[in-house]
This record gives C-alpha cells, sequence and structure tokens, in this order.
C-alpha cells in the first residue's frame, strides 16, 4: 500500500511540470517583396518590384494573456531588408514554460541611433533610416506595359501590432504555444502590397497604381511622396477606386493615405493579422 | 412518527413545486452581468454649423441651411481604426482577418432604429434608442434614405441639404449642394458611414446619447474658387463632379465627422 | 421580487429535515438478504466425526419472499458432507433483498459449518461476516453486525455524497414520459427542454449548469459513454432518444465529482441508466395521440431470467404540435446475460436506432408576445435533423470471495445532421450593405465511431477493517470522427459556404484507484485518484476564411489528475451524514486546440455535505448543500450565438430529495433544488460576482403514483393507477438582468389493467400552460432587413401545449 501511495505521489508530482520550450520570431516579406508583386494582383495591371525594404522591428513581446507582465521580450530594435531573401531570424525567446500565450505583439518605429542592421543590410541603409527617423523605408519600379515609374518612399510611422493572431497548422491561433521541448517558429510577415490598397478600412479594399503613377506631376518616371501629397483623395475619380479612409483623421492626400496604408504592412504567421495602434 | 402527518407533508411540498414558481423571480440586485438601458439620441451640428468657421483651404464658410436625413445608428464595443483605445474583448475567432483595415465593430451595445431629419444649426432630439450597458467605443451612422421627420420635404430625397456663403479675401460665393444617398453610399452601396468616433463611455444606466456633425470637417477641404459666383443672389449648385463637390462628399464620408457622446441622466 | 420569498423553498426544506431526522434510517437502494433463521446442519453420521469445523461453501438464491429458491453448492466437501449441506441451507430463512424497498430475488454466497469437538458453548455462525465484496454489492457501513455472505445482488455502490439517488422503474414511471432524456426530469435538480425537434438531443441544466447537449453531464446508458466529445454542434452532445422510457430500468444519479469513476464532462455530475425490461412474457403496445402520433412498442423479456434479458422496439411518428414539428423515429434494444458454472457473468447489449425530424426553430418573444406571429410558427421551414445510432456492448464479470472484477468492450457508431438557423439573415447583413441577403441557416453534421472500453477490479483486504476493500479501474475510448458545419442555400441547399470540414480523432486512456476504509465501525472513507489522458487530432480542410485547403493536421494532449474522497458517518441507525469532495474536468473541444497546445482542461472542484436517512420502505431522503467552482466556464455568448469560454464560475446550492411509499399503493418522490450560479471571476462581459445567465435557480419536480385493485373481472383483478409529475422552474436568469418567465408543468397519467390487457391514458401538460421551453437572448434578424437590430433581443423556442395520449397493451 505505501508503494502505491509513491506511484501515485511520483504521478501527482509530475502531472504539474510541464516542461518548457522556445519561440523563434523571424521576418519575411514573401515573394511580393522579395520578387515582384504581379499585375495579376493589381486592378489596373501594374507590376511592382521592391529594390529595399527596410524595416524597423521592435518590442516583440509575448505574455500569457492580455493584461499580464511579459514573459519574454525583443531586447533591442533590429533593421531588416525584407528584398534579401529567405526568413530572417529576428528573436528567440527559450525556457519558457510550456503552454498557450495569448498576447504576442511587437512594433515598427523610427529606428533609433542604436538599431542593429541584420544581415545584408549596409552602413549606408542604417544611416538612411536613423538620420530621417524612419521606420519604414521602400525603394520600388513599378512597369505596365511600356510605363515605368520609380519610387523611394520613407515613412515615419510608429505602430504598435498588438494583440496578432494567426493560422497555426490550420486553426486561428492567438499568439504563441510554447510545448515541451518544442519551438513554435513565427513568421512576422510584412505585406508588400498593403501600400497600395485603395481603402484603409473596407475589407473590400482593391490594390492599384494608376493613381499613384498620375501623380507623377514633373513625368520624370519617379514619384515622390510630395508629389502624393499635391492628390487630393477628392480628385480621384469613384471609377478609381473609392480611397476610404474612415476614422483615421486629417487623410486627404494620397500621400497621407499611403502612410496610413504603412501602419498595415506589419502581419502575423503569413496572413494573420494583429490590431494596428499608432504610437 | 405519524406517517400521514409525514406524507401529507410531502403531499403539500410537492404541490408546492406548482405553486411556488410564480411569484419568484430574480431582484436587480442579484442578477447577470449588465442590463438594459434606454436613451434619447440628439443630433446637432459643432459650433460650426452656427457661426462661420474657416477652412483648411482659408474660405471662411457661413451655413444658412444644414438639413440632414438621419436614419439607423448603431453603437459597438470595438474602436475605430488607428485609435489608441483598442476594445477589451479578444477577437481571436470572432472575425476572419480583416485585410487591410484594422476596424473591427466588436459587439453591438446600442442602437436607434428611426429615420428622421434634422437642422444642424438647431438640433434636437431625434427619437430614443435602446441598448444593453458596457463601453462603447465605436459607431455606424446611417443617412436615412428616404428622408423622414420634420425637414422630409426640405431634404425632397436627398440625404442632406446645404447652403451657405463661403468668403475668401474678396471672393464670395454662395453655394448649394444637394447630397444624395447615392453618393454617400459605402463600397457595399449602403448610405451609411462604419467605425464613427464613440467617445469612450461606461453606459451603466439611462441617458443621452448626442451626436455632433462637425460640418467643419464637412467643408474642410473645399476650395470654392471652382464655383461660379452668384449672380443673382441665389446659391449655385455645386456641380455634380465638381472638386468641390468630392470634396464636401469626402468630407460627409469620413467617420471623424460624425461623433458620438454619452450623458448619464441626471 | 423580495428577498424573503426567495426563502420560501428554504423554509419547506427546513420543515422537511426535521420530519425525516428523527426517524430510523437506511438510505441505500438495496437491502441484501438478511438471515432470518439459520438451523444447523446435520453431520452426516448423526453426530460430529471430527475435531475441527467442516465447513462447505454453498451459493442460496433467496426469492422475494425470503426463501430458499435453490441452493447450489460452490465446492464440494465430500459427498456426504455436499448433501448434508444443500439439505441445512434449503432449510434457512432470509429477509428478502430488497431494491427500493420492493423485495427482489437474490443470490447470497454462503457457508454451512459443521461444528466439531469439543462443541463450543456458542454456536457458531453459519455465515460469516463478508468483505466488501464488489463495486455492485458494497455494504454499507451500519451493516458491519450483520452476517451475511452476499454476492451478484446487482445493487448499487455505496453513495460518494448525500444527494446521490437512485430512481428506480416505480418513480420513472409513476408520471408519463416520452423519451428517455424526459424520464431524466426524475433525477433531483434535472430539468430538460427541447429546442430544436424530438430527434435532437434535449438541453439538460442541472444544479445551476445549463449542461446544454451534455457539455456538464457525463451519461451512460447500460454501460456506454453517451456523451459524444468534440461534438459539432456542442461539446458533449448526448442524446438518449434511443432508449424507449420502458426499458429504463433506474436511473443512478451522481451529483458532483466524488466517485472516481466518474470521468469527462462529470461536471455537474453524472447520470447512468441502466437498462431492463419488468414485464414478463411478450408485450405489444399501441398509442394513438394528439398531433398524430403513433407509437408501437414491441417487448419480451423471459419469464425466468433477471429483467436485465429482455427486448424491445419501438416505432414512433408524429405530426408534431405546430407547422414543420412532425418527426419519426424507430429504435431497437436487446440485452441478454448469462451466468456461466463458474460464476462468470455475461451480458450483452446491442442497439440500434434512427430518426429524423423537422424542427420549427426559435422565434422572437416579441413576435409571439406582441401577436406578430402565431405562438408555434416558424421562420425558417428548413430546419430539422437526422440521427442515428447503433451499438454493442459485451460485459464479463465475475464475482468471487472477496473480489469482483469487469471488463466490458463496447463499439458505438453515431450520425447527426443539423439544420437550423438561430439568426435569420443577420451574419450576412452585418451592418447593412448587402444586395441580396443570404440565409444563416448551416447544415453541421456529425459522424462517429466510437470504440472503448471499461474494466475493473476490486480486492478485500484488510487495512483498518475486515471490510476494506480497493478498486482499481481502467477507461478508454477512440473517437473517429467527421464533422461538418455548411450553410446552405435556402433555394436549392446548395452549400453556400464551409465553416468546419475536419476529420477528428479523439482518444481518452483514464484509470483510476478507489479505495474503502472503515477506520472505525459506523464510519466509512471512499475515494481514490483518477487520472485522464486525453489526445486529440485534428485535420482541417477549410482555413478560417472557409476556403479549402489541403488538410491540415495538429495534434494536442492533456491530462487531469483528480482526487475524490467521501467520508460516510452512520450517525445513528438509519442516518447517514456524508461529506465529501471531489476534482473533476471537462475536455476542450479539439478543433479549439492548436498544435502542440498542452490542452486545457476545465478544471471542476466539488464539495458536499448532507445527510441521506430513510425509514424502511417507507420514508426516505437526502439533504445536502453542495459547492461546485471550475476555473472557466462555457456560456451562451449572444455575439457568436454558441457557448464560449468565460472566467471562473462557482455553484452554491441546496438539494433535497424524498421518497415516501403507502404499501405498493402509493408512491411520492419530490426534489428540490436551489442553487445559486455565478462568475469568481470578471472579464470585459460578465462581472465577479454576476449571476451566470441561463441556469435556473429552483427546480422542483414530484412523481406520484397511486394504484389499487378495483375489483374483478373475467377471472382477473382489475388494477387502477393514475399518476403525476409536476414540475416547476423558478428564477431563471437571462443577460442583461431580464428574467425568464417561470415554468410550471403537469403530466399525468390513469391506467386501468386486466392482467394481459393495460389501458392507459397519458396527458402532457395537462393544465395547456403556455411556455417556453428554451430561452436565449442574441442578436437576430428573421424579418430579413438590410439594416438588422444588432441589439440582443429575447428569443425562445415555444413548449409543447396539452397532449394526450391513449394507449392499449396486451401482455402475453
Amino acid at each position: 500500500m505505501k508503494r502505491f501511495g509513491i506511484v501515485l505521489a511520483l504521478v501527482l508530482g509530475c502531472a504539474a511540470d510541464e516542461g518548457e520550450g522556445s519561440v523563434s520570431f523571424s521576418t519575411y516579406g514573401e515573394p511580393f517583396i522579395e520578387q515582384e508583386i504581379p499585375a495579376s494582383e493589381f486592378e489596373d495591371g501594374w507590376t511592382v518590384k521592391y529594390g529595399k525594404f527596410l524595416v524597423v522591428l521592435s518590442d516583440v513581446s509575448i505574455a500569457e494573456t492580455e493584461g499580464a507582465a511579459p514573459v519574454a521580450k525583443m531586447p533591442a530594435p533590429k533593421l531588416f531588408d525584407m528584398h534579401l531573401p529567405g526568413p530572417k531570424p529576428v528573436f528567440t525567446a527559450g525556457r519558457l514554460p510550456a503552454k498557450a500565450y495569448t498576447h504576442v505583439s511587437y512594433v515598427i518605429a523610427p529606428a533609433p541611433a542604436a538599431v542593429e542592421p541584420a544581415a545584408g543590410v549596409s552602413d549606408a541603409d542604417k544611416q538612411r533610416m536613423v538620420s530621417n527617423g524612419y521606420s519604414l523605408y521602400v525603394e520600388a519600379t513599378a512597369t505596365k506595359g511600356a510605363e515605368t515609374k520609380r519610387f523611394a518612399w520613407g515613412f515615419q510611422t510608429a505602430t504598435l501590432f498588438d494583440r496578432c493572431e494567426g493560422p497555426l497548422s490550420g486553426k486561428t491561433t492567438p499568439g504563441v504555444v510554447v510545448t515541451n521541448g518544442g519551438t513554435d517558429q513565427v513568421e512576422l510577415t510584412v505585406h508588400g502590397d498593403h501600400l497600395f490598397y485603395d481603402d484603409l478600412q473596407s475589407p473590400d479594399a482593391k490594390v492599384r497604381f494608376d493613381n499613384i503613377a498620375a501623380a507623377d506631376a514633373n513625368g520624370d518616371g519617379e514619384i515622390t511622396l510630395d508629389e502624393l501629397a499635391a492628390v487630393k483623395l477628392a480628385a480621384i475619380p469613384a471609377a478609381n477606386g473609392p480611397y476610404g479612409t474612415g476614422s483615421a483623421p486629417g487623410i486627404y492626400d494620397l500621400r497621407a493615405f499611403v502612410e496610413g496604408l504603412s501602419r498595415t504592412v506589419g502581419h502575423f504567421r503569413g496572413e494573420g493579422e494583429c490590431f494596428a495602434v499608432p504610437r | 412518527m405519524h406517517l400521514p402527518r409525514t406524507i401529507t407533508a410531502v403531499v403539500a411540498f410537492a404541490l408546492g413545486s406548482l405553486v411556488v414558481p410564480a411569484p419568484i423571480g430574480c431582484s436587480s440586485d442579484e442578477g447577470t452581468t449588465g442590463k438594459r438601458v434606454a436613451f434619447d439620441f440628439a443630433v446637432a451640428g459643432s459650433p460650426a454649423a452656427k457661426s462661420a468657421f474657416t477652412n483648411a483651404q482659408g474660405w471662411s464658410v457661413t451655413l444658412e441651411r444644414a438639413a440632414l436625413s438621419t436614419g439607423n445608428m448603431t453603437f459597438f464595443d470595438g474602436a475605430t481604426i488607428f485609435s489608441q483605445a483598442t476594445p477589451a474583448w479578444s477577437f481571436a475567432g470572432r472575425a476572419a482577418f480583416a485585410h487591410p483595415g484594422h476596424y473591427v465593430a466588436g459587439e453591438a451595445r446600442g442602437e436607434v432604429r428611426a429615420s428622421s431629419s434634422v437642422d444642424l444649426r438647431t438640433g434636437g432630439v431625434v427619437g430614443r434608442g435602446g441598448g444593453v450597458s458596457g463601453i462603447v467605443r465605436s459607431a455606424t451612422f446611417s443617412f436615412g434614405v428616404p428622408p423622414q421627420g420634420p425637414l422630409a420635404g426640405e431634404l425632397a430625397g436627398s440625404v442632406a441639404v446645404l447652403e451657405g456663403t463661403a468668403r475668401k479675401g474678396a471672393e464670395t460665393r454662395l453655394f448649394r449642394a444637394a447630397i444624395s444617398a447615392e453618393d454617400v453610399k459605402d463600397t457595399k452601396g449602403a448610405p451609411i458611414i462604419e467605425g464613427c468616433p464613440f467617445v469612450e463611455a461606461d453606459v451603466q444606466s439611462d441617458g443621452r446619447v448626442s451626436l455632433t456633425v462637425k460640418v467643419e470637417t464637412w467643408f474642410d477641404e473645399v476650395d470654392f474658387a471652382e464655383l461660379a459666383p452668384s449672380g443673382d443672389g441665389k446659391p449655385v449648385t455645386l456641380p455634380p463632379g465638381s472638386l468641390a463637390r468630392n470634396t464636401l462628399v469626402r468630407g460627409m464620408k469620413a467617420g471623424t465627422a460624425y461623433v458620438f457622446t454619452w450623458e448619464a441622466r441626471k | 421580487m423580495s428577498r424573503r420569498r426567495a426563502r420560501e423553498p428554504f423554509v419547506v426544506f427546513g420543515l422537511g429535515a426535521l420530519l425525516l431526522v428523527p426517524v430510523r434510517a437506511y438510505a441505500h437502494d438495496v437491502e441484501l438478504p438478511r438471515p432470518k433463521t439459520q438451523p444447523a446442519p446435520e453431520w452426516p453420521e448423526g453426530r460430529p466425526a471430527a475435531d475441527h469445523d467442516v465447513v462447505v461453501p454453498v451459493v442460496v438464491t433467496v426469492d422475494e419472499r425470503g426463501e430458499v429458491a435453490e441452493v447450489a453448492l460452490e465446492a464440494s466437501v465430500a459427498p456426504a458432507f455436499d448433501k448434508a449441506a444443500l439439505e441445512a441451507a434449503k432449510r434457512w430463512t432470509f429477509e428478502p433483498a430488497r431494491r427500493d424497498g420492493k423485495p427482489v430475488t437474490a443470490k447470497v454466497r454462503g457457508l454451512v459449518r459443521f461444528a466439531g469437538l469439543p462443541a463450543t458453548s456458542t454456536p457458531p455462525p453459519p455465515v460469516t461476516p463478508a468483505p466488501v465484496a464488489a463495486a455492485a454489492t458494497a455494504p454499507p457501513a451500519e451493516d458491519a453486525t450483520r452476517r451475511t455472505d452476499t454476492v451478484k445482488v446487482s445493487g448499487n455502490a455505496p453513495p460518494r455524497s448525500a444527494s446521490e439517488t437512485v430512481k428506480g422503474r416505480e418513480v420513472i414511471q409513476a408520471a408519463p414520459h416520452r423519451t428517455a432524456s424526459d424520464a431524466l426530469a426524475v433525477t433531483p435538480g434535472v430539468f430538460v427542454t427541447q429546442h430544436s425537434g424530438e430527434g435532437k438531443a434535449h438541453q439538460i441544466f442541472l444544479r445551476g449548469f445549463d449542461a446544454v447537449h451534455g457539455q456538464d453531464l457525463e451519461l451512460w446508458v447500460g454501460g456506454i459513454p453517451v456523451n459524444e466529445v468534440s461534438n459539432v454542434h456542442g461539446q458533449g452532445y448526448a442524446d438518449v432518444h434511443f432508449v424507449m422510457p420502458e426499458v429504463i430500468r433506474d436511473i443512478t444519479a451522481q451529483p458532483g465529482t466524488f466517485d472516481p469513476r466518474q470521468g469527462d464532462f462529470a461536471v455537474a455530475g453524472s447520470v447512468r441508466m441502466r437498462l431492463g425490461y419488468a414485464e414478463p412474457g411478450v408485450t405489444a403496445k399501441g398509442t394513438l395521440g394528439s398531433f398524430g402520433t403513433r407509437r408501437l412498442f414491441l417487448g419480451w423479456h423471459p419469464t425466468a431470467t433477471s429483467e436485465e434479458t429482455f427486448a424491445a422496439f419501438e416505432t414512433y411518428q408524429t405530426d408534431g404540435f405546430g407547422p414543420n414539428r412532425a418527426s419519426r423515429r424507430a429504435s431497437a434494444i436487446a440485452q441478454g446475460t448469462h451466468d456461466f458454472a463458474d460464476g462468470t457473468s455475461v451480458r450483452v447489449l446491442a442497439s440500434t436506432y434512427a430518426a429524423r425530424f423537422d424542427s420549427a426553430g426559435v422565434v422572437r418573444a416579441s413576435d409571439v408576445e406582441s401577436g406578430k406571429i402565431d405562438r408555434f410558427a416558424t421562420y425558417d421551414p428548413k430546419q430539422g435533423g437526422s440521427s442515428t445510432r447503433s451499438q454493442i456492448l459485451v460485459e464479463l464479470h465475475k464475482d468471487d470471495e472477496g473480489q469482483r472484477w469487469s471488463v466490458a468492450p463496447f463499439v458505438t457508431f453515431r450520425s447527426l445532421s443539423l439544420r437550423q438557423n438561430f439568426t435569420g439573415y443577420l451574419a450576412d447583413a452585418q451592418r447593412g450593405g448587402a444586395n441580396r441577403l443570404e440565409s444563416d441557416n448551416s447544415q453541421q453534421t456529425d459522424e462517429r465511431i466510437t470504440v472503448g472500453m471499461t474494466a475493473s477490479y476490486r480486492k478485500a483486504f484488510h487495512l483498518l477493517s475486515p471490510r476494506d476493500a480497493v478498486e482499481v479501474g481502467v477507461y478508454g475510448r477512440h473517437d473517429v470522427i467527421a464533422q461538418a458545419q455548411r450553410r446552405l442555400s435556402e433555394v436549392d441547399d446548395r452549400p453556400t459556404e464551409t465553416l468546419v470540414d475536419a476529420d477528428v480523432r479523439s482518444t481518452n486512456a483514464a484509470g483510476y484507484v478507489d479505495l474503502a476504509v472503515h477506520p472505525v465501525p459506523r464510519l466509512a472513507v471512499r475515494g481514490g485518484v483518477r487520472a485522464d489522458a486525453l489526445a486529440f487530432s485534428t485535420a482541417d480542410r477549410v482555413d478560417a476564411n472557409g476556403a479549402a485547403v489541403p488538410a491540415q493536421t495538429r495534434t494536442a494532449q492533456g491530462a487531469h489528475l483528480g482526487k475524490k474522497a467521501t467520508i460516510d458517518w452512520a450517525a445513528v441507525n438509519g442516518l447517514h451524514l456524508l461529506a465529501s469532495y471531489g476534482e473533476g474536468f471537462r475536455s476542450p473541444q479539439a478543433r479549439g486546440l492548436s498544435d502542440g497546445q498542452r490542452a486545457v482542461f476545465t478544471d471542476v472542484t466539488s464539495w458536499e455535505l448532507g445527510a441521506r436517512a430513510n425509514v424502511g420502505r417507507v420514508l426516505s431522503g437526502s439533504l445536502a448543500a453542495f459547492y461546485t467552482r471550475l476555473t472557466d466556464d462555457l456560456v451562451f455568448d449572444p455575439g457568436t450565438a454558441r457557448n464560449e469560454r468565460v472566467p471562473a464560475t462557482e455553484r452554491k446550492g441546496l438539494a433535497a430529495d424524498v421518497l415516501v411509499r403507502a404499501g405498493e399503493s402509493f408512491l411520492l418522490s419530490s426534489s428540490a433544488t436551489l442553487t445559486r450560479a455565478t462568475f469568481t471571476e470578471s472579464s470585459a462581459q460578465f462581472g465577479r460576482g454576476d449571476a451566470l445567465p441561463y441556469v435556473p435557480q429552483l427546480v422542483l419536480r414530484s412523481d406520484a403514483m397511486y394504484k389499487r385493485r378495483l375489483g374483478r373481472a373475467f377471472g382477473r383483478d382489475l388494477e387502477g393507477r393514475v399518476g403525476v409529475g409536476l414540475e416547476g422552474l423558478a428564477g431563471r436568469p437571462l443577460p442583461y438582468k431580464d428574467t425568464g418567465k417561470n415554468v410550471s408543468l403537469v403530466d399525468a397519467t390513469a391506467g386501468l389493467r386486466l392482467k394481459e390487457v393495460d389501458l392507459a391514458l397519458d396527458v402532457f401538460n395537462l393544465l395547456d400552460a403556455k411556455w417556453y421551453d428554451g430561452q436565449f437572448v442574441y442578436a437576430s434578424n428573421f424579418a430579413r432587413s438590410q439594416s438588422p437590430s444588432l441589439v440582443p433581443g429575447r428569443i425562445v423556442t415555444i413548449g409543447a401545449p396539452r397532449t394526450v395520449f391513449a394507449t392499449v397493451s396486451i401482455t402475453l
């Protein structure tokens, strides 16, 4: 009987310990950023090829539930060029008790001087981001038939991507799941096509470039943010997209509109979604 | 042990099964979470509707007529896009990924189901609404189609009729705009504006919901230079398809132009 | 209402308790045969021939009169002693065994002792006390002085809590019941509703829990689990339509989580139905009733066997009490038992069932109350479903001196299809905008094969007393499930959207240790530990947006360890005081688990303190206070119109149950359960201390039967009977401090029996109460509005009006 008790005590002890595991975050720009956004994605037949897609990621944070103290946090901001091929490691949180952590968030915010460039990111790129206070910088070429446009835009928006959830083995899962001895590999996915959506709020938004191409007022093939600022949203014909702004305040021109869209590029495990909160 | 008495007691108890439920209920202090609330719904223009305001294009605008057709309103706990506040509930499992907008309306807390019309310069209570207690953060505004209420005739089928004077330096424009439901329809074709800000409030009692229509937001980007000056002292209608009219319509479709607030009944 | 009024039921119970306490009580439902006279055996040679005792083990069948019907040698000693022992045992007399106070035939094991020389001054006991022999036969604590060796009295295990009940056939059949689910209402604290057609599993409320279709109630029928793990319509879906009310032998209700045999879904408790058919011979029964109801029942039960050997068939059809309420079902059940010569017994149970039903679905309470629609109207006539169940169980068990074992494998084949529309056109019209509204109606399908087994071994051992025992049990089940949920076009029923299309595998392996020790006379401590391991594998063929994708498989596992203990003190003769503690769990929906996720179980902890008492057959009852705590819970969510996870909750309450008999002619069983279910944590939606919506606070139930011989006709006794079932439900909180309508229902029956012929008239809802069967609060758009109201409103299903069934039975 005594031995029986010992067995039971062992069972009781074991049940409480579920082990430890880790979470490994990477970031990836998908073929849209690495190769091109094909014409099939656009309503108006354009193709966009990025040459650079610099993003400053910081504050990747894991908490068991909303409001709970984070159990792991990315130590310092890091600068990535999403155009470079393949997923890029961001941050690994190890030795976490095995369980589900439903509150995960991260930040895309202007680069501090101490930002750490990821592999393949040049010093010049780092300087560009730091000195301009950019959180996001893109260089790209857009083509449609014989027409070619270039643009190089830097954004200073700071956005918290909060309460991320995404598909995990076929199920929409908030946050991350740590298993005993396992690693949850989480991709902080950046969507390059979002900069060309034609509505800030509507789920039916389409990808368009005609209006942006038309903003090249001086016809030099280079579309600047200032040229975008000169295009009133009200001047865009209804057939060219609604360019709705929902309740985002003060967005009247294409530049402000694209800046608003720059807050929507951050995603989670591919098509997963986070709440975008301005910082 | 008196068996007959016992049996009588048990039979009495059994009959009590039928009688007792009748008067039993829940007293309100030990009920479930939340409660039903009722409120008056008032609509008024911002102060700019009554006095001159200067828009971003430098025009000083004075409204002489500002009739608006209002429809159903619904109030939600979800926050507006890009707002600092986020809904307190988890959206896990409730909404598929919403590309690219981040407005998730969440749970409906209250609504007004009445169509009416109001002069934004004077404002007024246009109906009563009801709902349940809880935090509200956003609202869906809808234009009443067809217009009802006291100004239905004046609106003559439009959802808004605006007249006024715009001055910039020496320039003066008398304008008129009749905005139709077709003008303000959303991407699904409905004359509604989703995701309007509701100044965050924890509604726990009956009270009043006030909608302030910020006419300065409607007109903020309108450049009246495009409009011909009035030759006869009568207002000139903003030409359909003109930038000025498109800008006004865009302003009217901005969620930020409709600000809802809550006030508990005193 | 005032608080003072709410206390009235307590007053009623207080009086009930006073009446019960001072009497001699014996709270168990099976009494073992008690020896009355046991004349000493005669030595074969007429005198003692040895200086030691000679003992011959025998098995004695004691009939309902307490006389020995049959004696068999358990082991041969010598032909002369064997013969003398058999003759001696035939002269023994007993108080017969009783179940629910009614005499029954039982087998007991005894020792015929031939006292050797020198003869002792005190006669040796002819029958030695037996240790607790088996789960089903353990004698209660106060029987320590009783000298009976007992085996094969298929009775009930000692209770794990004061409020545990066994309702026998006489209680179940006192009032009329249309289905086995309806019959569950005789269980104290249970309220049963049927909100979506005759054929969909009932919604069960128990002790402050809205168990919906079984998520909080572990249900077993004939030794086979009924709850369906991860059913697409709801966790733990349990449909007992396949059981005819006639073949329910008894219903054991174990509130709480105090028994190591209780596993998944035993949150509010467990209910086990045993099957049997008591009418000897063959019976044919035909019923005609209101609303085009027709029913044929056939049953047989061989005269010389226990009622466990029977077969029954039922076919039923009805037009329903309003539009779109027709249903049809057929069921066949057969069970046979056999005792092998070596003492091993076998029980085989097999059944097949199929049903198809229409459902009127839900209606808005405001539409009914304003007269906008007829109360029996339906918004969507395409609702309904179908269901099948086929199963087989083989149980081998053997009782030996001081030990008992059983092994019972089973396999179940189930299918379920439900088409329903709870919200009208809401999903498609959220915040307006669509040009054409698609109906929200959806079809859920769930097909599964469940294989599993139960096995246990109980062994007597002397730890603190000779009556101590240990039992080790195992339980396993594996469910192979294919499930889907699709929106269907209301024009041509073509699937327009696939919400779920998944294969699920679920495995539950469990083991328990159960100890019974008796540290001092009159005190029994029972309890143990149960470990459950659950594994889930899900392959989804649609993604979160409903798009078809190659099946992605994810797996998750989890374990639960629960400790259980009951202290049973036989305070005075016939009065037991019990204190119980138990830990249980509810498994999560498999599709809700992420890959590799440790399955998060709902942990349940229950306490109960109470008394059980009885005065022989005349009066028995129990009174208990209970408390149950859950780490998280499931509550119907108006936002998603399904049960969603909510914060921790608790239930506190009082349960009382009383059974009174006057001879064989009158019986009354009454119970009342008063519960307060509240949140113990806050969330965005619920506040700590607030009441849980939907769960009734007061449930009252009484079943009464009176019968008497009216005279003689055609050389046969003419017996008349009347029965009534009273049901009351009060204080049902709805969300936002609304209160649901109270329910008072009366079902009645009257019958005449002339031996072979029986005429019965059953009336359900005798007073024709206009009542809501189901009550919910959520947003809907049945008006097909482009801009529907999104604020939650009251939604109801309509309860059945007065219904009359006339039945003729012929038994040969």
